[in-house]
């Protein structure tokens, strides 16, 4: 065993009972328990730090796994699940271009098709979009019943949630300053908005009691949410979700303003577009 | 002057891109993009020592790789570990096994692979010549689905943007649809 030193240090009350209450449940006495505490305490300050430092870029993914003290092979998976994106040079294009026997440039229907491919090939992968999506700073979180059971999705681009954010916020801020097609989801979350699900799985397939049920579950997880993100406001996206998203926020104790807008399909479309485009227009002056 | 099949004569592994190539079940790539690859011996070592290797099935077969004979080890001189000691003085967070890298890289005039934009910025300014890991799968993988599914599989382990994955497939497609027009015209 390493040599120990004696340490004093002043705790609150609260501190104590929660160190004796886990220190009880494992059968072990109050200092073992602060040490072990510590000790994991420590190593995740260290992750911490590691990523942070290679988020910046001022570290590489080996030096910020012997910062943390764990193997490349778990840096990486650690760096993965935090969403930190891969920075491809700008010139890769080019040379990709050059190796498949082409140098013509991207043009809008090899966009479509593309995300196509990319919505196939990576359909389990809608968190790790919504992460790499989100902005530093949320100003509006928009909150949507689901993923659809489709294999659509707001953040494959494919999407009538998507077509139509992308037409309200051209009304609000004019179709030459609004890029189109899957760059919006850049420009989207450059305006600080993102986009959450109250529920973790398709239901757009459930019976109504199925759905309502889960939608009351969600509650609890948008409420931590809410409170990690502080939004300025709320948009609702689906009338009959108002409910649960008002409650959430009154969990995590926020302040935001909540914007209810039916879901964007057939006559609602038009409604969606018209109140979501005034909404902007209405908070971009404030 | 290097073999005209191939993208590179030596290729010098960093560990990011080994572990990429291998979760990936890609490290057949590297056998038609170089006619020699080479990896240092601190990558190898922190690439397959016990006691990561038992957790992490794809050193195994990087570990297959090297043993086949298809990866050489490079040991560097006493005049490359010195410059890499004063590159990792010079240049702080890189790393010891990253310095160790470009400073062979530099020496013998190989080609790096490495996974950090911002080593690759100093990499390049110090005039190593750099291959990226999307253009040994798109060189390394004849198959053209196989190719497509290797980007989206490697997009989504290291989080590329989706406009990149959704430009890079654009680029793919259009070079097969070329290549296609090509032959219909002969």
């Amino acid at each position: 065993m390493s040599e120990r030193y004696q340490v004093n240090i002043r705790l609150e009350r609260s501190l104590i009972d929660e160190i004796d209450r886990l220190a009880d449940e494992e059968a072990i006495d109050r200092s073992e328990m602060a040490r072990r505490l510590l000790g994991t305490g420590l190593a995740a300050r260290r992750m911490r730090s590691a990523l942070d430092g290679f988020r910046a870029g001022s570290i590489t993914a080996w030096r910020a796994a012997s910062i943390a003290g764990v193997s490349l092979y778990e840096m990486l998976d650690r760096i993965h699940e935090e969403g930190i994106p891969y920075e491809l040079d700008p010139d890769i294009l080019d040379r990709v271009g050059a190796l498949a026997g082409s140098g013509r440039s991207v043009h809008e229907e090899d966009m479509t098709y593309s995300v196509e491919d990319a919505r196939t090939g990576a359909a389990s992968e809608i968190e790790t979009l919504r992460a790499q999506f989100r902005p530093q700073r949320v100003a509006m979180l928009f909150v949507g019943e689901s993923s659809p059971a489709g294999g659509t999705h707001f953040y494959l681009a494919n999407s009538n949630l998507f077509r139509a954010t992308r037409e309200a916020f051209a009304t609000a801020f004019g179709d030459d300053h609004v890029a189109d097609g899957p760059r919006f989801l850049r420009e989207f979350q450059d305006r600080g908005a993102w986009l959450v699900d109250l529920i973790d799985r398709p239901v757009n397939r459930l019976a109504d009691d199925e759905r309502e049920d889960l939608a009351s579950r969600g509650v609890a997880a948008l409420a931590q949410t809410i409170g990690e993100e502080d939004p300025l406001h709320l948009v609702a996206v689906k009338a009959t979700i108002d409910d649960e998203v008002r409650s959430a926020a009154d969990v995590a104790g926020s302040s935001a303003d909540l914007l209810a807008l039916p879901f964007p399909v057939r006559q609602w479309r038009t409604v969606y577009v018209r109140e979501l485009a005034e909404a902007l227009r209405r908070w971009s002056t404030e | 002057m290097g073999d005209s099949r191939y993208l590179t004569s030596d290729l010098l592994l960093d560990a990011s891109p080994l572990i990429y190539l291998a979760k990936l079940h890609a490290l057949d790539v590297l056998a038609v993009t170089a006619t020699t690859v080479h990896v240092t011996p601190a990558v190898l070592e922190e690439m397959t020592r016990p006691q990561v290797a038992y957790r992490h099935p794809d050193a195994v077969e990087i570990e297959r790789v090297v043993a086949k004979g298809q990866m050489a080890v490079v040991m560097p001189t006493a005049s490359e570990q010195e410059a890499a000691m004063d590159l990792e003085r010079r240049i702080p967070g890189l790393g010891s096994g990253k310095t160790e890298v470009l400073s062979i890289a530099i020496s013998r005039s190989f080609t790096a692979v490495i996974f950090e934009r911002r080593a690759r910025r100093v990499a390049a300014s110090l005039g190593v010549k750099l291959i990226d890991i999307v253009e040994l799968l798109v060189a390394g993988t004849p198959d053209p689905t196989m190719r497509e599914e290797r980007i989206v599989r490697f997009a989504s382990l290291v989080n590329m943007r989706l406009e990149d994955v959704v430009a890079l497939l654009a680029r793919l497609r259009s070079g097969r649809l070329n290549r296609t027009a090509g032959r219909n015209d002969e």
